[in-house]
């Protein structure tokens, strides 16, 4: 048989440009969400407690649009979101990382197609510090160093401060419970998959991580971009001995800030069948100009119109 | 019982008889009542038993495997790699020769074949990687073409079933039509996926189309070296890297790192290409092209292996590889079969005896290679009596299914050398493949393909992954590991209950020091001493302290309790005897009131006194914290002289050898080194050079307060001051006992004539004892860090902001008032006559309460710690708030821990129901029971001998 030869562009391709223009706003051609008629229901959403407030976010403003819907939201962290979405609890299952393959198992072992993934957001995992911290910037190497066991015990010294006052102080771990895909994540992308030290102090959310960091001088943590608060100060990460970037929109857009990553909404959704309508409103209102607006609202950054018009056509809308 | 007649005698009878009757009902109600209830309590605890049990046991079961289907497979001795799709309705046979076979796994027929290179191009090695399917032919030219070959799936609708089978044919539950090259329905299949093989319907009623995605890029230049590429390799790396690693003839190659980008806001995804020229002596001792040429993952070692089992290791040396060791993985036997676990990092070998041989590459400070690490060969355990034929590797854990020359196939987890099951096939060597979902086993031998459905069970679970310290993949040394799950199929599952049980034990050991002697202590004043009025203010507060929620308590512990003690350190750790003794330094000043202003002084105001006392003295403590921190924890002139920089390289050959190449040092070998008169700074030995004594009082006053945190971390300092700070409470609670020991031979003996002249020589007496217990801290301190222990090794470390002591502090706080609320009863039970006699007996109230009280009380006292003990260890929202929840085996009190409990209430919500995390939950719970059934135990055994002792009274 003939086969289609697509450049496996791996080694063909070097280093092409970064993309044109990114953009820093809302995307204009992301379209604006028209109500209809007849919505009603109830739905659960289980999941990523990065994306809680956001979720909440979310379910207000429909809730506005569709009074007589009622929306639940519980984020304990991404990992309850597949067993949630596989027996049915949930409707809807935000992640801050994608599904492993054993989830999807899980899954597709109950329900005999896999789930819907739609990346709904875009964050930047940052790595803060409190705000008197003399560094501002760190290198994926030295994240690695400095959270997993591939490392030795690191004081602030090792990362280059001069400050005496700074220098021989250990630095103080703060991280998510395993639960949190913002844990996997930083896992596999910053650690290199090796695992975590066992003196990171497992935070049951993202908000304690920020607020552990706030009142610990010493402190050093990670969690979505969207918990920024006035105590603590995000890092600009650098890889490979590259430029260390910030974690902004246009380094997330552009792929340069190394631990950018969507945040993803699971559904249920059947091939065969087309989604209710209460929960196919739901996924047109994520992907719809207000929807975004609630996600710049929170922090986060919104996905562009290609990839909201490639989730609802994943979705079956 | 109300009648009015006046015959006391007809009276008693009647009431006797109908007021038994109705007793007698009562009786029986009552009796059977609370033997229905007794009964029901045994019930439901059997049956959470029972229940924990039944969730636990199958971690402990082996798995099961039972055939499926056979089908006639032609034996090829052309097949590199078998693979089959997650429903195990398709089979993918990757040839030598560069190209795909595709067969339906029920009758064997061949369904076509997809060369992955031009067919006039001729393939010296191909290789396939089994978790995205990516595949890399080395050609005879010397190029190398990759690709990625995987099965796909899709879900059709009715209609586009229909399309497929075309009309007649209909297909019912697990039915299946093959779907091949040209026949019916490939080409209205080929809509959904590029290479359609089979469609199924599910016993769900689904219509599954099993297909597969093949593209191959064109043949890439490697760039360096001359003749075939002989050896190829292709793997998967976190974060999606992928590495590859290829083998020219004449023994050169390169180890490619491919890093892809992806923009998230749209665009074409860029990569970048990281390539290292290596050469391999291919000419050393005649042996030839390695047998096997392996990448890790990583991307930053690659393996020659060759079959007699020599393996040569190549590092990242600068730009290029360099040969970092060579060792013999497999002394006694050759090597049959080779090729990376999953995640690529740990490389496993089949031996020709049978075994399975495997290891990783670790770090080590002590190595003498390019990168400082080593080769760790961890994995040897034997599978089979007939040499291995084939390894098949399982894409959802570390499970291997290892087929041998005898046609047998055996399923094994990797990490816990647990075999799952083990299945037979025709007498010959055997071709294995693992189903996506580990749960299909497809055996080639001889002519015959067997399908065997498996039950995997829980192979990550075994006493020894559950109790015994296990190198893991990149540890130097075994270890106690929890870390249950991560973002990532690949990670190893590290599951030992150790460190938990071991967090648990360590907050509840700390939380009663706290409680049990201020609990019963509060219950003896309150009981035998405070005033009445006060007493019935202070009993009920207690009281209602006990009512406070612990998640209230695990907040204030977080936010208020923890950050104030990482400021006032010092001061607390001096509290511990500082206010004790300023509580009875006042009680001693009383004495010296005149009788006539300490009676008038009533109960209430009593009670305020000794409350402004204790400000008092923790206020003093606080104060005196900074001082003894300034005094005690002071570095010596060589410290300043290395915290201040002015130091000198000490040379290679005299620093000593356990240092080895490190960047930090951990602190107890580096204080080893500091007792050779040398320090460490900046990833080098280093020595202090000498200066005068006004350089180093200027070093020193430029230096900050280092203080007791610094002296923690090891920084600087010799092990007294920790010893002398630790030994402070022992020493005050020996000092006092052999004060009472002293006063009870006699020695107090003296006679004073007033109550003043008493009071003096009894103060007179306490700060004697006072001084003594801080000199026997003083000597013990100097004893033990002269024997060369520090305490820095043990109790203390490294502080942390969410420690034990904050937790220690805070569930005492929980735990005092049931332990005082219960003691307090027991006390006050105790009969008035008891107290009487031994007041008039002549006894102070101290001798009543110490010597006639708490004796009869004790074992309501017992009892009281004992509950107190079993909240303590069961305790949850404190512990998950007020420490980092780090499973770590470290006695440190400045370092936090996880507990059972808490470990539970966390990952509960994430575990998915029967899976092994679940079950090993469910063992958290089991072991929890177990721990506080002893200690009821124990607590009941204990109390009733108190109480057959005190029957008497």
């Amino acid at each position: 048989m003939k086969l289609m030869k697509r450049a496996w562009s791996v080694l063909a391709l070097a280093l092409v440009s970064v993309g044109a223009n990114a953009q820093t706003g809302l995307d204009p051609s992301l379209p604006t969400y028209q109500a209809v008629s007849g919505v009603s229901g109830s739905v659960k959403s289980m999941g990523s407690d990065t994306m809680n407030n956001l979720m909440t976010l979310w379910a207000e403003d429909f809730k506005k649009i569709y009074p007589n819907v009622k929306i639940e939201i519980e984020g304990k962290g991404s990992s309850t979101a597949p067993p949630a979405l596989t027996e049915g609890i949930a409707q809807f299952g935000p992640m801050s990382r994608a599904m492993k393959s054993s989830e999807i198992d899980a899954f597709k072992a109950r329900h005999g197609y896999e789930p819907t993934k739609l990346p709904a957001a875009i964050d930047c995992l940052a790595v803060f510090v409190h705000r008197d911290c003399p560094i501002d910037e760190i290198s994926i190497e030295q994240l690695q160093k400095v959270f997993s066991v591939a490392g030795p015990d690191m004081r602030w010294g090792d990362l280059g401060v001069d400050d005496p006052a700074w220098k021989s102080q250990p630095i103080s771990l703060y991280g998510r419970n395993s639960a949190s895909g913002t844990y996997g994540f930083f896992k596999e992308f910053a650690l290199g998959g090796n695992d975590y030290k066992a003196t990171v102090k497992e935070q049951p959310g993202s908000s304690t991580v920020v607020q552990g960091i706030s009142t610990d001088r010493f402190g050093m943590g990670y969690s979505g971009i969207g918990y920024t608060a006035a105590g603590v100060k995000a890092l600009r990460v650098s890889s490979q001995g590259g430029e260390a970037m910030a974690p902004d929109v246009e380094h997330a857009y552009s792929g340069d800030y190394p631990l950018a990553r969507f945040l993803y909404v699971y559904v249920n959704n059947d091939p065969r069948k087309a989604l209710d309508p209460l929960r196919a409103e739901f996924v047109r209102f994520m992907f719809s100009r207000e929807g975004q607006e609630s996600v710049l609202k929170d922090g986060y950054y919104p996905v562009t119109a290609d990839i909201a018009r490639e989730a609802l056509a994943d979705a079956g809308l | 019982m109300r009648n009015s007649s006046n015959d006391p005698r007809s009276t008693a009878v009647a009431s006797v008889r109908r007021t038994s009757r109705l007793v007698h009902a009562h009786d029986r109600v009552a009796t059977s009542v609370i033997t229905a209830g007794g009964l029901s309590v045994l019930a439901a605890v059997l049956g959470i038993c029972v229940y924990l049990l039944a969730s636990v046991w199958p971690l402990f079961e082996g798995g099961r495997a039972s055939i499926a289907s056979t089908a006639p497979f032609a034996s090829d001795e052309g097949v590199v790699d078998l693979a089959i799709d997650d429903g195990a309705l398709a089979a993918m046979e990757v040839l030598r020769d560069g190209s795909v076979r595709w067969r339906s796994i029920a009758s064997g027929r061949v369904l076509g074949v997809d060369r992955l290179v031009d067919d006039d191009a001729d393939a010296a090695a191909v290789v396939r990687e089994p978790r995205l399917g990516l595949v890399a032919v080395g050609l005879g030219d010397g190029r190398v073409v990759l690709g990625e070959v995987r099965f796909s799936e899709r879900i059709l609708t009715e209609e586009q079933g229909a399309g497929v089978l075309g009309g007649e044919r209909s297909l019912a539950p697990g039915e299946s039509f093959e779907i091949a090259e040209g026949e019916a329905g490939y080409a209205a299949a080929r809509a959904f996926t590029l290479r359609p093989l089979v469609l199924a319907r599910t016993d769900g009623g689904a219509l599954r189309l099993v297909g597969a995605e093949i593209e191959a890029g064109e043949p890439l230049e490697i760039g360096v070296g001359t003749g075939a590429a002989a050896r190829v390799d292709v793997q998967v790396g976190p974060g999606g890297r992928r590495v590859l690693a290829v083998l020219r003839e004449d023994g050169s190659g390169a180890l490619n790192l491919v890093r892809t980008t992806r923009p998230l806001g749209g665009g074409a995804p860029r990569t970048r290409l990281t390539s290292r020229p290596l050469s391999v002596d291919v000419g050393r001792d005649g042996r030839g092209l390695p047998a096997w040429f392996l990448a890790g993952g990583d991307g930053d070692a690659a393996f020659a292996l060759w079959a007699d089992g020599t393996l040569e290791r190549y590092a990242v040396a600068g730009d290029a590889m360099e040969l970092a060791e060579r060792l013999d993985v497999s002394p006694d036997s050759t090597l049959r079969v080779a090729r990376m676990a999953l995640g690529a990092r740990t490389l496993i070998a089949g031996t020709a005896s049978g075994r399975i041989v495997g290891g990783f590459v670790a770090g080590d400070p002590l190595s003498n290679s390019v990168d400082g690490a080593r080769f760790v060969l961890e994995h040897d355990f034997g599978v089979s009596r007939s040499p291995i034929a084939s390894i098949g590797i399982g894409t959802r854990d570390r499970t291997l299914v290892v087929g041998d020359d005898a046609g047998a196939a055996s399923v094994v987890h990797l990490t816990s050398h647990k075999r799952v099951a083990r299945v037979t096939g025709a007498h010959a060597p055997a071709r294995v493949a693992m189903g996506g979902r580990n749960d299909a086993l497809l055996v080639v031998a001889g002519d015959e393909a067997g399908l065997w459905s498996v039950e995997p069970g829980h192979p990550e679970a075994s006493w020894r992954m559950l109790a015994m310290p296990i190198r893991y993949e990149g540890q130097l040394e075994p270890e106690f590991v929890y870390q249950s799950s991560s973002g990532d199929d690949a990670a190893e599952p590290k599951l030992s209950l150790t460190p938990l049980v071991f967090g648990t034990l360590k907050a509840t050991l700390v939380a009663m020091l706290f409680a049990v002697p201020v609990g019963v202590l509060a219950a003896i004043y309150s009981s035998e001493f405070l005033d009445r009025r006060a007493h019935a203010i202070v009993k009920p507060t207690v009281e209602m302290m006990a009512s406070l929620p612990s998640v209230v308590l695990g907040f204030v512990a977080a936010m208020v309790v923890a950050p104030l003690m990482s400021k006032i350190l010092p001061g607390v750790l001096l509290g511990l005897i500082v206010v004790p003794l300023g509580v009875l330094l006042a009680a001693h000043l009383w004495e010296l009131l005149p009788a006539r202003v300490a009676r008038r002084m009533p109960g209430l105001w009593h009670v305020a006194a000794v409350g402004a006392v204790m400000v008092v003295s923790s206020l003093a403590a606080v104060g005196l914290g900074s001082w003894g921190e300034r005094v005690l924890f002071r570095p010596s002139n060589a410290d300043v002289l290395v915290l201040s920089g002015s130091v000198e390289p000490v040379a290679a050959k005299d620093a000593p050898a356990w240092v080895g190449r490190r960047d930090v040092l951990p602190g107890e070998l580096q204080r080893r080194l500091r007792r050779a008169g040398m320090d460490f700074r900046d990833g080098s030995v280093v020595r202090p050079i000498a200066a005068s004594d006004e350089q180093v009082r200027e070093m020193r006053a430029a230096l900050e307060a280092s203080g007791v945190r610094a002296w923690l971390d090891g920084k600087f300092g010799a092990a007294w001051p920790g010893w002398f700070v630790a030994m402070l409470v022992p020493g005050l609670v020996v000092a006092w006992i052999l004060r009472a020991w002293w006063v009870g031979q006699g020695g107090a003996r003296g006679g004073s004539s007033t109550a003043r002249d008493a009071a003096l020589s009894a103060l007179a007496s306490f700060v004697l004892t006072a001084v003594g217990s801080i000199a026997l801290a003083a000597g013990v301190a100097w004893a033990l860090s002269a024997a060369g222990l520090d305490p820095r090794d043990s109790i203390f470390g490294p502080f942390s902001v969410r420690n034990t002591l904050v937790v220690g502090l805070i569930m005492g706080f929980a735990v005092v008032p049931i332990i005082y609320t219960i003691s307090e009863d027991a006390l006050s039970a105790v009969p008035h006559a008891l107290r009487s006699a031994s007041l008039g007996a002549g006894a102070t109230p101290w001798q009543t309460a110490i010597r006639v009280v708490l004796p009869v009380a004790g074992s309501g006292i017992f009892s009281a710690c004992m509950i107190g003990l079993g909240r303590a260890v069961g305790e949850t929202m404190i512990v998950l708030m007020a420490t980092g929840n780090t499973p770590t085996l470290d006695v440190n009190v400045f370092e936090g821990m996880r507990t059972l409990s808490a470990n539970i209430a966390v990952e509960l919500p994430e575990a998915a129901k029967g899976s092994t995390h679940y079950r090993v939950l469910f063992l958290c719970g089991m072991v929890l029971f177990v721990m506080t059934f002893v200690i009821n135990t124990t607590a009941e055994v204990v109390r009733q001998r108190f109480r057959r002792r005190n029957a008497a009274l």
